[in-house]
């Protein structure tokens, strides 16, 4: 029997420490759809490593002598190399033992690649695992960030493209400004169009507004003016403040915001509470009274216009805080986006792991696992201010052999549903959940993170998850990507330092009166 | 140096471990694991003598390594030639090893054995063709 197999089952690290402690010489190849390679090795001492990324960059270099610079380039492809197939979640692996190693790779003359005394493994092997722990600890780090927690915008695919009808849709506008004179003419205008409004002159009232509405159930639209006192009278964007208020109880109420102008940092701030619409608010001139009146009326035909797109979406916004029922495309949509989102990933991937677990449960709660150790990092509790049920989650840290669920899922890497009978943290009330599940998040073949999901509120078991199984996947994949990208570049950086140049500057000449070998391939 | 050790040691073998030196934990890695000690590699290895307490997570499933072991020697950053381990680190003879870890860590080192002769296996076979 030879040493093969799949590397879902012995990862590459395993492998390499395996041949080296067992001294022996040969090539062990590696087969992934993300990557492939070999590790050729003399009494355990690694020769040369070769992935499909590197190939093509010494190839031009096959069987030449090496100067001084190429065998710097030479040792860190063979770390990149290395590195890269280190990391690679599923493929097939083959050890093959010879007396001596191949003098060929893929047609290509390695002999001048092979180091003559090897890589110390123990060194190699630790320089790898420290790369994955320095890599684990920069996801973490991503995942820690403030950026990793920051809002979103709503996404298009989230919202219904139907045709509008203001008339009919039974959705009550909340309009919110503190000119009394631009309050009526809106609302006027508004109600002239068959919408049903409420208005509330000023943050505070709008505050309050909203609240009886959500509390009675009624859908909504909020139009709010920016630039109004906030309640605490601190700032003078007391629009932002009505819309954080919606967006801290995790209801996606549409929302338009009148202003005269915005500024690049409001603009931001803007979308990154999820503002739907902006109308913009004519210079209005109060000397002229017909000029005024006109202005008027034209901020109010806008809004009117604008908010005729927002008014369906509202008909579908459940006021009161329950897993929001996807179809199946508009869930397909949403995940497809997400998943486009988050492969970058400095951009708010705690943020966006939760939000596509609150798509699937009312409570889900990210952990970090650190070695033997969990920390509650964040979470989205529907109903509740996220920054409530995250403060919640950050108290919670746990020895993993105590909470047997969680060591589990750090082991097997896999899935766990288990019935609420047993609470594995108490500290979560359970509520009415009768289940709750927790879903790895791997990173680099080690359980960076788990989701915990339940539905503690409503009792009703727990859907396929296996949407958001996937987006989490992909998550981890790509926040490897980042790192491995981050590591190349600093490989890159390295080796410009070593040659005062460049990578991809050109290299030196060969050798001069070196005869090139012609390449012969294996039998 | 001779090597007084009598339990075989696992070179190239390399587990992430978090440590509690003077009740500062730290994390760091061993390496050269056997039944009977290990190589700490942490950047600034504590001071000959000092008691470190280990916590490991074995793969396969083979649960926890918890263990206390004494600083034997240590090798410094630069360090001369003659130097046991070119890396830095700290050797540590275990003092402290519960039955479950025992347990725990010689399936892990008997896992590697085990793989390792499947090498041999394998020569079989390729000489074979």
């Amino acid at each position: 029997m030879a040493l093969s197999g799949r590397l879902e089952e012995l990862n590459l690290l395993e492998i390499l420490q395996i041949v080296a402690f067992a001294k022996k010489t040969g090539t062990l190849r590696v087969e992934a759809t993300m990557a492939s390679g070999a590790v050729l090795f003399r009494n355990g001492f690694v020769l040369c490593a070769l992935s499909s990324s590197t190939t093509p960059i010494l190839r031009p270099m096959a069987g030449r002598t090496l100067d001084e610079s190429r065998v710097l380039l030479l040792e860190d492809e063979v770390r990149i190399a290395l590195r890269e197939l280190v990391v690679l979640r599923e493929g097939r692996f083959e050890f093959v033992l010879s007396d001596e190693p191949p003098t060929h790779f893929e047609g290509m003359d390695i002999r001048k690649f092979l180091r003559a005394d090897g890589f110390d493994p123990q060194a190699l092997m630790l320089e790898l695992a420290r790369d994955l722990e320095n890599a684990r600890k920069d996801s973490s780090s991503l995942l820690e960030s403030p950026d990793g927690l920051a809002p979103l915008m709503p996404l298009e695919e989230e919202v219904s493209t139907e045709s509008p009808t203001l008339e009919s849709s039974g959705v009550t506008v909340v309009l919110a400004d503190d000119e009394p004179q631009v309050l009526a003419a809106v609302r006027t205008e508004l109600e002239d169009a068959g919408c049903n409004v409420e208005a509330a002159l000023g943050t505070d009232e709008a505050i309050s507004l909203v609240d009886k509405l959500l509390q009675s159930g009624t859908p909504m639209i909020l139009v709010t003016d920016v630039a109004m006192p906030s309640s605490t009278s601190d700032t003078f964007e007391g629009g932002f403040e009505i819309i954080e208020h919606l967006n801290e109880l995790n209801h996606q109420i549409p929302t338009m915001v009148m202003t005269e102008s915005l500024s690049p940092q409001a603009k931001e701030r803007a979308r990154t509470l999820g503002v739907c619409k902006v109308a913009f608010k004519p210079a209005f001139t109060k000397l002229d009274a017909d000029e005024y009146t006109t202005d008027l009326r034209s901020l109010a035909n806008v809004v009117r216009r604008e908010l005729a797109s927002l008014t369906i979406v509202a008909e579908h916004v459940d006021p009161t805080p329950t897993v929001p029922e996807l179809n199946h495309d508009v869930m397909f949509n949403f995940l497809k986006t997400m998943t486009e989102q988050v492969t970058c990933p400095t951009n708010g991937i705690a943020r966006m792991i939760l939000r596509v677990g609150s798509k699937y449960c009312e409570r889900v709660v990210l952990f970090l696992i650190r070695g033997p150790r969990a920390r509650g990092l964040a979470a989205i509790h529907l109903g509740r201010p996220t920054k409530e049920a995250t403060e919640e989650a950050r108290q919670i840290t746990f020895d993993l052999q105590h909470v047997r669920p969680f060591a589990e899922v750090v082991y097997s890497h896999s899935l766990l549903a288990q019935s609420h009978d047993t609470n594995p943290l108490p500290v979560l009330d359970a509520g009415n959940a009768s289940e709750y599940v927790l879903l790895p998040l791997l990173h680099n073949r080690e359980v960076l993170s788990i989701l915990y999901c339940d539905n503690p509120d409503s009792g009703r078991r727990l859907g396929n998850l296996s949407g958001l199984a996937l987006f989490l996947t992909q998550a981890g994949m790509a926040m490897e990507n980042a790192s491995l990208h981050r590591t190349l570049r600093s490989f890159e950086t390295q080796f410009s330092m070593d040659n005062q140049g460049p990578l991809t500057q050109e290299l030196s000449p060969i050798v001069p009166n070196e005869p090139i070998v012609p390449v012969k391939e294996e039998a | 140096m001779t090597d007084k050790r009598i339990q075989p040691r696992f070179g190239p073998l390399v587990l992430k471990a978090e440590l509690k030196i003077d009740g500062v934990v730290r994390e760091g890695f061993l390496t050269n694991v056997g039944s009977g000690g290990a190589f700490l590699a942490l950047d600034e290895p504590p001071s000959i003598g000092m008691e470190v307490s280990l916590r490991a997570l074995l793969p396969w499933k083979l649960g926890e390594l918890r263990v206390k072991g004494r600083v034997v020697w240590r090798n410094d950053p630069g360090a001369d030639d003659d130097a046991r381990s070119p890396i830095v680190g700290a050797g540590l003879a275990f003092t402290e090893l519960d039955e479950q870890s025992q347990q725990a860590l010689d399936s892990y080192l008997q896992r590697f054995v085990e793989l390792a002769a499947q090498l041999d296996e394998s020569a079989a076979t390729h000489d074979g063709h």
